[in-house]
């Protein structure tokens, strides 16, 4: 595969910036943090943009070093996902932002961490299944039957909670 | 019950079956209606869940390099390879040859100078070695 250079990089990059906001923020429950963990994203991937593999979805492998990123952004602030929900009602009561994503966010964290996974790659990062299936390093068919569960799981949830 | 595994169901709202397994499974559908409440139900979850996740989506301001960072492990790798050579030559060289002292002393100015280099290397960027460059050469 001839090497991709930085600005191509940028171009296949681009389009999904702001899903990938979106689902960082889903997970950090704050905008800087999730800027910082895109940006971190961003440039992880242009360092091992040789690991991508072409004839796979691009969206898929960018959403695992993203998810990476985040996930390691947890580990350093050394917050537990007690302390972020803490985090995020502190910011909650300070903004006027919409809080439709925070009660969703909240939800996934009451589901197995297989379901809470899929769903937010899914909603927040709005990947098909070819592309779920790369980032999470498994088979189509079980991002089908893990997808319908975690639906079913998020369903109970909802109407358990009345919402 | 038909034939129809309950995951198709999800598959066929994501548009996810193939053409003919679709057919099926929306005239399963159709005729079952245990499997219609239940489509109609991931039907209403898939929609209200995707508009609340829409909310968070926001732009964030990313720059990319325009040039491509190397590894850092790979790059500690490159920088510590050349002064491993370095200090096998001036250990092991003067014992081969029985060098003198002076001899031995100059010949240890030249790995400790590029174990420098290389742990300068280490530790700037790439265009922090281009700002130190231009320094030199004004």
């Amino acid at each position: 595969m001839a090497e991709m250079t930085s600005s191509e990089y940028g171009q296949l990059l681009a389009p999904w910036l702001t899903q990938a906001a979106g689902y960082a923020r889903s997970l950090l429950l704050n905008k800087p943090d999730a800027e910082d963990a895109v940006q971190q994203a961003a440039l992880r991937g242009l360092e091992r943009i040789r690991t991508y593999d072409a004839k796979r979805p691009f969206k898929g492998w960018w959403f695992a070093i993203v998810r990476n990123s985040c996930f390691d952004l947890l580990r350093k602030r050394k917050s537990s996902r007690l302390t972020a929900l803490g985090n995020m009602e502190i910011a909650d009561a300070r903004s006027s932002e919409p809080a439709r994503w925070q009660q969703l966010a909240k939800q996934l964290t009451q589901l197995s961490q297989d379901h809470e996974e899929i769903l937010r790659l899914r909603y927040f990062g709005g990947l098909d299944y070819g592309e779920l299936a790369y980032a999470l390093d498994i088979p189509l068919g079980t991002v089908m039957s893990r997808l319908h569960f975690a639906r079913k799981a998020l369903a109970e949830k909802i109407n358990k909670e009345d919402l | 019950m038909s034939s129809i595994d309950s995951a198709e169901l999800s598959a066929l709202l994501d548009g996810e079956l193939d053409p003919e397994r679709a057919s099926m499974v929306c005239q399963a559908i159709a005729s079952d209606p245990v499997l219609r409440a239940e489509f109609e139900m991931l039907k209403r979850l898939d929609r209200a869940v995707a508009e609340a996740a829409s909310t968070a989506a926001f732009e964030a301001g990313v720059v990319i390099p325009e040039e491509i960072p190397q590894n850092h492990l790979l790059r500690s790798i490159a920088a510590f390879v050349p002064a491993l050579c370095a200090l096998l030559v001036v250990y092991i060289l003067p014992k081969l040859l029985d060098l003198a002292l002076s001899t031995s002393i100059f010949l240890h100015i030249i790995p400790f100078a590029l174990i420098m280099v290389w742990a300068f290397r280490l530790v700037m960027r790439n265009d922090e070695m281009k700002e130190w460059g231009r320094c030199f050469t004004l």
